[in-house]
């Protein structure tokens, strides 16, 4: 890795200050060089540049002032838009290009870039090239991206709690910032043997937040408290290398290899920071970000959270399930070094060729796992956990593709092309925990915070073991300390070979028809090698969870029970599945004018089982497309792409479909006129049995009042054993639909030689409607209006010189409230923006 | 594996490889003025029945077309096109505007005669396909063009690009992305102008990004990152994995299981409004799923929070089997 950082540092320095010395040396060369340059959106004039030596240079620069007005929900506006006031660089280029292609340094150069001053989105690209010598090209981009979709990881806080929780920020947005480089080097790009380098770098960095759901150890899985909002101080960098070299072996064959490098480090780290409560104490607490005071299924944080809210901040109560500490860092670290052959070849006779093959062997690492709790989960009467131990996982993947065309005749061909693709990955975590239950007296059956830990030594936790100071356990309290491992092994291995015959009828009809036959085998197993388990007596004892039955344990003289499992270790799931599919393919193009062409394709795919209840197992996909040039100046264009997508498995029941109509015209009736515009409708729709588990041992609806109005209660049609053990469940089919307009126009005119309109639209209409599991939740993105119309003008100052504005309209509409019944206030989610940007762009 | 190991295993699957390649390639190496003839020629009038290539000899160079076409010679001289004029080898055929358009003095006796000459504005897409298959199949990005949908399509290269002059300098395309993959790929439009959508119209990323235009050995064209995973994981890399504890649709079906990649009405791109429902899709205990059904505790009909709100880590973990953290 030393090696490789010095590269990469190396490149990091020298290429940059090397591409702006050629840059800044060219442009010296020329910049007496006032010639217009044509605009990127715009129609662009023609444009010959300055001519410098033997070189011919262009270049432009647009920059201005944007102005934004917003109104209504800016987050969302951020998060869709995120274009604010503030001087820019809009748009920039340098073309440089060797008159007679022989540069002394290169032939030709090109920067282009854009939003630099202060956009969300920055980018730079640049390609440098010399003839036979080299091939250059190279592009930075950043992405600033503060995503905050408050109905995104919404807990529909219930306005019956008191007190009641308004969650108006999403609790995972982000505010990162993604900064992506990659250079790409031929070195000899016309000759026979070319070699390829290429260094790729993405950075991804800044606070964002997530969340965690409070369960800290691994079992029962039952230890939930509450759910706390985290920052997460996001920080990934992806560093990829190149390496490739291509032998043009004959003029009909060609052969390539390719190394690829990458190298992935992860350095996120977890905390909660969220403590806008105190303990009567003065320490800092927090009650989690889900409030539901009033629930007759699971009170959270606790019936009355707030002891005393005269206090800054209130006063909680002790007995709250709550967190007074939570850290959590792992630095994960891959490779995936992956080889790569592939050829390309034409050389049998009437027969071209081409293939690849793969492998690849990459892993993570993560060594150094620490997380710390501490505060209070009343279900376990857990006070602190701490959890350790490295983690590795592997993943080999094998795949190799081959196909081959064989032209039986000028008109008629024969297509074949094989995938092959396998992997597998085994991973390990060998983990430590460590558990510390509340020391009593308990508060209505639960932990005190404002009690330090129960201890289990001689001095605090003598036999019996009945004292207060002990640790307090329950029925649902895990191990105090466990050791040991878990292996997870997923595999996969799929076959596929399509054949497929063309024919050309003449020259303005062909057709094709074809089979793929594909076979998929997956294989996954999941295990649990727990080495250790040792229950400390205290509270209902030692004797629960594995040592529910003492028998099955060993009794320590310290008076704790220790579980060590059989060598083999406990299989928790272990399944597999081997699908075989056909698919029938078939298609035509026609073209019965000049004016008209058309194509249309038909897939038809079944399988004998599938992996996943929404993974079809017939699926039918139709796809036509008609363009017709109607005259020298209007051409239209029409298509439609209909999916069906069925898996009828008994409780399954899976119906989808994504049906897609498009018309499109574009006219330009003169040189100083154009209009484009278009319309799409696209439907959407999903439906497929779902259940979900309503309680253990209360069988629904004898209890209505346990729910709120309008909460399904049908039983789940499935049987009651998949659901397993005495869970009783709710289900039914559950339903996604989504009805899209799209509609958009774009109008263009040069008024006189030197001003020229601008005006469009673009505006989408969703109508959808989902399965409710709440039935105080929004609509949310199902019904909305989102509209952006723009006009503006450039207009030709001097030679050279162009005024340009442009005004541009956001405008989201959902339907729905911001209050919505029964839940705590959401907010508005509507926004409207007014953007306005003046810019003068200099072509010279 | 350090980065010392990783080269040692470079050379060894390199010289297999190439023991490899070997034997399945047929070395028939033609004399540069015999590959020429090789390629096709067709003519609007004979485009079924393509006519015979004239000799090598009847090449009359570049300053004999020019005396007609001086305007498609001038913009050629501006593209990267040119630097075939410059090459010495390989004789006058193939560095001349004769390279692609095949020798021209039959063409230039009758008097301009398109029938004369390979004329790619009335040849058949194939036939041009072909033609510039000639030097461009070399390129690792063309492997499989006469195998794309775009291909399959009777879609030449002139579809996209111009050879003598593009609008965009880099390919010579005849318009930039993401306009031009509009103008077929019409139903994408709206996916990339909903709410939540990739940055394509804003410039951040091209089509040709995720998908080869010039087709590949995956569905949809799509490119792929390193060892044939997923295209996203290029910008998402932190999904990427392995981890101890993986998401299996994710790695098995890929991201499309739950994601549009272009553009959603619905946060993060799902394909449902509510993700609750998103996950019960495979959640729900069956007879053949891998995926468990959601336990007693997880009471969905009178609590509301997200999944993930909890499986905070849904793409994979290191560290929590039900990828809590």
């Amino acid at each position: 890795m030393l090696v490789l950082n010095r590269i990469r540092r190396a490149c990091q320095t020298t290429l940059p200050l090397g591409v702006l010395l050629l840059a800044s040396a060219v442009s010296g060369r020329a910049q007496d060089a006032p010639k217009p340059d044509p605009p990127k959106a715009d129609p662009p004039p023609v444009v010959e540049g300055r001519d410098s030596g033997n070189y011919n240079i262009r270049q432009t620069i647009e920059f201005g002032y944007r102005s934004t007005d917003i109104s209504g929900n800016r987050a969302n506006y951020g998060t869709f838009v995120n274009l604010n006031s503030g001087v820019r660089l809009f748009e920039q280029s340098l073309d440089v290009r060797s008159r007679n292609h022989t540069g002394f340094l290169f032939d030709s150069l090109s920067m282009h870039s854009f939003g630099f001053g202060g956009d969300p989105n920055d980018v730079t690209r640049l390609r440098i090239s010399k003839n036979k010598w080299y091939d250059f090209n190279g592009s930075f981009r950043r992405d600033r991206y503060p995503w905050n979709y408050n109905l995104w990881a919404n807990p529909l806080n219930p306005v019956t709690s008191v007190p009641t929780l308004p969650i108006t920020n999403s609790l995972h947005s982000m505010n990162v910032v993604r900064r992506m480089s990659d250079i790409n080097l031929t070195l000899a790009p016309q000759s026979r043997v070319r070699f390829r380098l290429g260094y790729t770098r993405n950075v991804q960095e800044g606070p964002s937040s997530s969340t965690f759901g409070g369960a800290t150890i691994l079992d029962p899985m039952t230890g939930y408290g509450t759910q706390a909002q985290l920052l997460q101080n996001w920080r990934t960098t992806l560093n990829a290398y190149r390496l490739g070299v291509d032998f043009q072996i004959s003029r009909k064959t060609s052969f390539h290899y390719d190394q690829f490098l990458q190298y992935f480090k992860q350095d996120t780290s977890y905390a909660d920071k969220n403590f806008k409560y105190q303990l009567s104490n003065g320490v800092p607490v927090d009650l989690g970000v889900v409030f539901d005071t009033a629930s007759n299924v699971n009170v959270l944080p606790c019936p009355v959270p707030v002891q005393n809210s005269g206090t800054t901040p209130p006063t909680a109560d002790p007995s709250c399930n709550a967190y007074l500490s939570y850290t959590r860092t792992g630095r994960p670290r891959g490779s995936l070094p992956t080889e790569q052959v592939s050829f390309q070849s034409d050389a049998i006779k009437n027969v071209a060729m081409s293939g690849r093959a793969a492998y690849s062997s990459g892993e993570q690492n993560s060594k150094d796992l620490n997380e710390v709790f501490t505060g209070s989960n009343v279900s376990t009467l857990q006070v602190g956990t701490t959890a350790t131990g490295p983690s590795h996982a592997k993943r080999v993947i094998a795949n190799a593709d081959w196909a081959a065309t064989w032209s039986i005749t000028p008109n008629f061909r024969l297509v074949d092309s094989f995938l092959y693709d396998r992997f597998q990955l085994p991973g390990l975590w060998n983990f430590g925990t460590v558990s510390l239950y509340a020391q009593g007296p308990l508060i209505n059956g639960g932990p005190s915070l404002l009690l330090p830990p129960g201890k289990f030594d001689a001095t605090n936790c003598p036999a019996p073991f009945t004292a207060d100071t002990c640790p307090q356990h329950n029925d649902n309290s895990g191990p105090d300390l466990t050791n040991g491992s878990w292996v997870r092994y997923l595999g996969q291995n799929v076959k596929s070979n399509t054949l497929q015959f063309e024919y050309d009828f003449t020259s303005k009809f062909g057709a094709r028809l074809g089979y793929r036959y594909a076979n998929r085998k997956v294989f996954t197993q999941d295990n649990e090698i727990l080495a250790n388990e040792v229950f400390f007596p205290g509270g209902v004892g030692a004797a629960r969870g594995d040592c529910a039955d003492p028998t099955a344990c060993t009794l320590q003289p310290d008076g704790s029970l220790t579980f060590s499992p059989d060598a083999l270790g406990d299989l928790f799931h272990a399944r597999d599945a081997d699908i075989t599919s056909h698919s029938l393919l078939s298609g035509f193009w026609a073209r019965p004018s000049d004016r008209l062409r058309m194509n249309f394709d038909v897939d038809l795919f079944w399988a004998d089982s599938a992996f996943l209840r929404s993974e079809a197992r017939q699926q039918q996909r139709y796809r036509f497309q008609a363009a017709y040039t109607a005259s020298r100046w209007l051409s239209l264009d029409a298509s439609f792409d209909v999916l069906e997508h069925r898996n009828g498995m008994l409780y399954v029941n899976d119906k989808e479909h994504d049906r897609g109509f498009t018309l499109a015209a574009v006219a330009t009736p003169n040189d100083r006129v154009s209009i484009d515009l278009g319309y799409t409708y696209n439907n959407i729709y999903a439906q497929l049995i779902e259940c979900w588990a309503y309680g253990s041992g209360v069988a629904p609806p004898v209890s209505p009042g346990l729910l709120p109005t309008g909460a399904i209660t049908t039983p789940c049609p499935a049987p009651s054993e998949l659901q397993g053990g005495d869970v009783t469940a709710f289900g039914g089919p559950a339903t996604y639909s989504s009805k899209t307009n799209f509609a958009y126009a774009d109008f263009n005119w040069k008024l006189i030689p030197r001003l020229t309109l601008k005006a469009g639209y673009a505006g989408s209409f969703a109508n959808g409607n989902t399965l409710f599991l709440n039935p105080n939740a929004p609509l949310g993105p199902l019904q909305y209006k989102y509209q952006k119309p723009y006009a503006g003008f450039a207009y030709d100052l001097a030679k050279g010189f162009t005024f340009k504005t442009t005004w541009t309209y956001y405008g989201y509409n959902p339907k729905s409230t911001a209050n919505p019944a029964g839940l705590a206030p959401l907010g508005n989610q509507d926004f409207k923006a007014n953007n306005v940007t003046l810019a003068l762009r200099y072509s010279f | 594996m350090n980065f010392l190991g990783h080269f040692r295993r470079l050379w060894l699957t390199a010289a297999s490889a190439l023991f490899l390649i070997a034997v399945p390639v047929v070395p028939q190496v033609p004399a540069p003025a015999a590959a020429a003839a090789a390629v096709p020629a067709a003519a609007k009038d004979a485009a079924d029945k393509p006519a015979p290539e004239p000799t090598a000899s009847k090449y009359v160079g570049e300053e004999v077309c020019k005396t007609c076409h001086e305007e498609q010679f001038d913009s050629l001289q501006k593209t990267h096109h040119w630097d075939n004029h410059l090459k010495t080898k390989d004789g006058e055929e193939a560095h001349t505007c004769e390279t692609c358009h095949g020798p021209g003095a039959d063409h230039v006796d009758g008097g301009g005669d398109k029938s004369k000459i390979f004329s790619f504005k009335d040849a058949k897409p194939k036939d041009i396909n072909e033609r510039c298959l000639t030097c461009h199949s070399s390129s690792a990005d063309h492997l499989n063009f006469s195998r794309s949908a775009h291909s399959e399509n009777d879609l030449s290269c002139l579809s996209c690009h111009s050879s003598h002059k593009g609008l965009v300098n880099q390919f010579l395309l005849i318009q930039a992305q993401p306009g031009l993959c509009y103008t077929c790929h019409q139903k994408i439009k709206p996916q990339f102008n909903m709410p939540f959508h990739h940055r394509v119209e804003e410039g951040l990323i091209n089509c040709s990004d995720c998908h080869n235009p010039h087709g590949g050995f995956i569905g949809k064209q799509l490119r792929s990152a390193a060892a044939r995973d997923s295209v996203c994981y290029t910008c998402h890399a932190d999904k990427q994995g392995p981890f101890v504890f993986e998401h299996l649709a994710i790695k098995t079906e890929g991201c499309i299981t739950c994601h549009s990649p272009h553009g959603s009405p619905n946060p993060r791109l799902i394909k449902t409004s509510n993700l609750n429902i998103l996950c019960l899709k495979c959640h729900t205990a069956s007879t053949f799923s891998p995926a468990s059904g959601t336990p007693d505790f997880h009471n969905q009909a009178a609590q509301y929070q997200a999944c993930t709100i909890c499986h905070a880590a849904i793409h994979g973990s290191n560290f929590d089997r039900h990828m809590l953290k």
